[in-house]
């Protein structure tokens, strides 16, 4: 579903974010990014929403390669892909529904579907009866939860979610990543960069290291542990 | 996918609101910048028509010397007659030349009251089939006994016409000057309006927007903004109307001579106002957008 190689990303003033990176990561997998801050986290991310470029490699999503994806192009990858991130990023002027429904607007989804998709993927996330909300009513986790349907709502073959929890408490934390392990098990394949040591430990999936842009670890139900192999 | 136009609508419409100030500016400069260009355009035009129409109606002048006998005269107008280029010739006698010249400086008693009929000279008036076989006549006749003077009317018509142009070149650069400061007005009402809306935009960029989605509101935006700055410069032109006339070469040689910009002239020219305003809204919102366009 997302595979990577060799890629490499030079930044300006030759800041190596990326080396020599290739990752195969399957249909319906659940996998941890992690690594310490600079480790490349981001910038594989970004790489993967064609939001930059490689400065060499090849990286396929969903079975595009997207390092030479055409400008106008990108729009019709990034529905395949939704997007989860530690700040939620929603619109703080429209309400939860609005908020989901967005996403469905801005790709011409008619009245009818929006009507009846929004409610479904709110009960699925369970704030069903938060839709008439702005996000400034909401509790850090349930704006988080808003996040998460506003990507999950057009069922997009992958879910990339950037710190989900990074601004959460460990509660609030492990109500998201059932959330997000819910939309796995419905057939998302998710890729999740984090910090969260309890988190990967306890959900003991696959767990891919970053480490000044090098693949240090690549490992089937691992634990977070930087390096230290377990 | 089909772009929702009720959706562009009211994204433009919430923009121009938000950012009222620079908007009405925007609109300011593309009408003043429209107004200036298109007075220049109509000032050409007219002149240009009152021109040809002068031109059509000018003629060559062959003064004749005060010594010329009537044989010599006679003669003069048989060969000028029988010249292939001419197709009319009239003669004007002392009396009428005077007659003329008392009509032309009515309003100037001194002139006329020391000027004795006597000083004028008689001509004929010799019209041409093509104006621009002037040098051909000019040829054979010159030196010939008994003409005094050859004269392209035409020429002097054409110098004093020469006189405005200066007047009418800077008025083009002024515009051409404002239409670029239109442009980027424009362009920065669209930046801001943007950057008060960049976080919407990246969120719909990342759900996978396309750019002409994002896009269009910001465009008609723009588009908006021309359109009300050249219908703002069609409205000011129309009062400005007789006071272009006015500004035009105005010559007493001539009762026939008009020099007028036409109502029919600020419809035709309003028109291709308005268009070049809806143009710049569309430049000034691509170079708005320029940046913005790809991620």
């Amino acid at each position: 579903m997302i595979r990577t190689v060799n890629v490499t990303k030079i930044y300006r003033g030759n800041v190596v974010a990326l080396r020599d990176v290739s990752i195969d990561i399957l249909k319906g997998e659940f996998v941890f990014l992690v690594g310490p801050s600079g480790s490349g986290k981001s910038t594989m991310m970004r790489l993967i929403l064609r939001e930059d470029q490689p400065t060499s490699g090849e990286i396929y999503v969903a079975g595009k390669n997207v390092a030479q994806l055409a400008s106008w192009k990108v729009p019709a990858l990034r529905r395949n892909i939704g997007c989860v991130f530690q700040d939620f990023k929603l619109l703080p002027n429209k309400t939860v529904f609005e908020n989901v429904a967005f996403a469905l607007e801005v790709i011409g989804v008619s009245r009818g579907v929006i009507k009846k998709q929004v409610p479904e993927v709110l009960e699925l996330v369970g704030l069903g009866d938060k839709a008439p909300h702005l996000p400034d009513e909401l509790s850090g986790g349930e704006q988080q939860r808003v996040s998460i349907a506003r990507a999950f709502v057009n069922r997009p073959q992958i879910l990339i979610a950037d710190e989900p929890t990074g601004n959460l408490d460990p509660t609030t934390s492990i109500e998201i990543m059932k959330l997000l392990d819910l939309i796995n098990r419905r057939g998302t394949t998710v890729l999740m960069a984090t910090h969260d040591h309890a988190i990967v430990d306890a959900m003991r999936r696959r767990v891919i290291e970053l480490d000044k842009g090098i693949v240090v670890r690549d490992q089937e139900r691992g634990v977070y542990g930087y390096g230290a192999q377990v | 996918m089909a772009i929702k136009i009720d959706y562009a609508v009211q994204e433009s419409v919430t923009n121009i609101r938000r950012n009222m100030f620079i908007t009405i500016a925007a609109i300011l400069v593309v009408g003043v910048s429209l107004f200036l260009g298109g007075s220049a355009l109509l000032l050409q035009h007219a002149t240009a028509r009152a021109s040809d129409e002068w031109t059509s109606q000018v003629e060559v002048a062959v003064f004749l010397a005060s010594d010329i006998s009537p044989d010599e005269r006679d003669g003069l107008q048989r060969d000028l007659l029988a010249m292939p280029e001419v197709s009319r010739v009239t003669y004007e006698s002392k009396s009428a030349a005077y007659d003329r010249f008392k009509r032309l400086f009515a309003n100037q008693p001194d002139i006329v009251n020391n000027t004795s009929p006597d000083a004028l000279p008689e001509s004929f008036r010799v019209k041409l089939k093509d104006p621009h076989n002037f040098g051909v006549i000019r040829d054979r006749l010159e030196g010939r006994p008994g003409v005094y003077q050859i004269r392209d009317e035409r020429q002097t018509v054409h110098d004093l016409f020469k006189a405005t142009e200066t007047q009418r070149k800077m008025s083009l650069v002024n515009a051409i000057v404002v239409f670029i400061a239109a442009i980027l007005l424009i362009a920065t009402t669209i930046r801001m309006a943007l950057f008060s809306r960049r976080k919407e935009i990246g969120i719909m960029k990342l759900v996978g927007a396309t750019n002409w989605f994002v896009r269009i509101p910001f465009m008609m935006e723009g588009i908006v903004q021309g359109l009300i700055g050249g219908v703002l410069a069609v409205v000011m032109l129309i009062p400005a109307r007789s006071l272009l006339s006015s500004t035009g070469p105005q010559f007493a040689f001539s009762q026939s001579f008009r020099f007028q910009v036409t109502y029919g002239d600020i419809l035709l020219y309003g028109t291709f106002l308005i268009a070049a305003g809806v143009l710049f809204g569309v430049l000034g919102s691509l170079f708005g957008l320029r940046k913005f366009l790809d991620v």
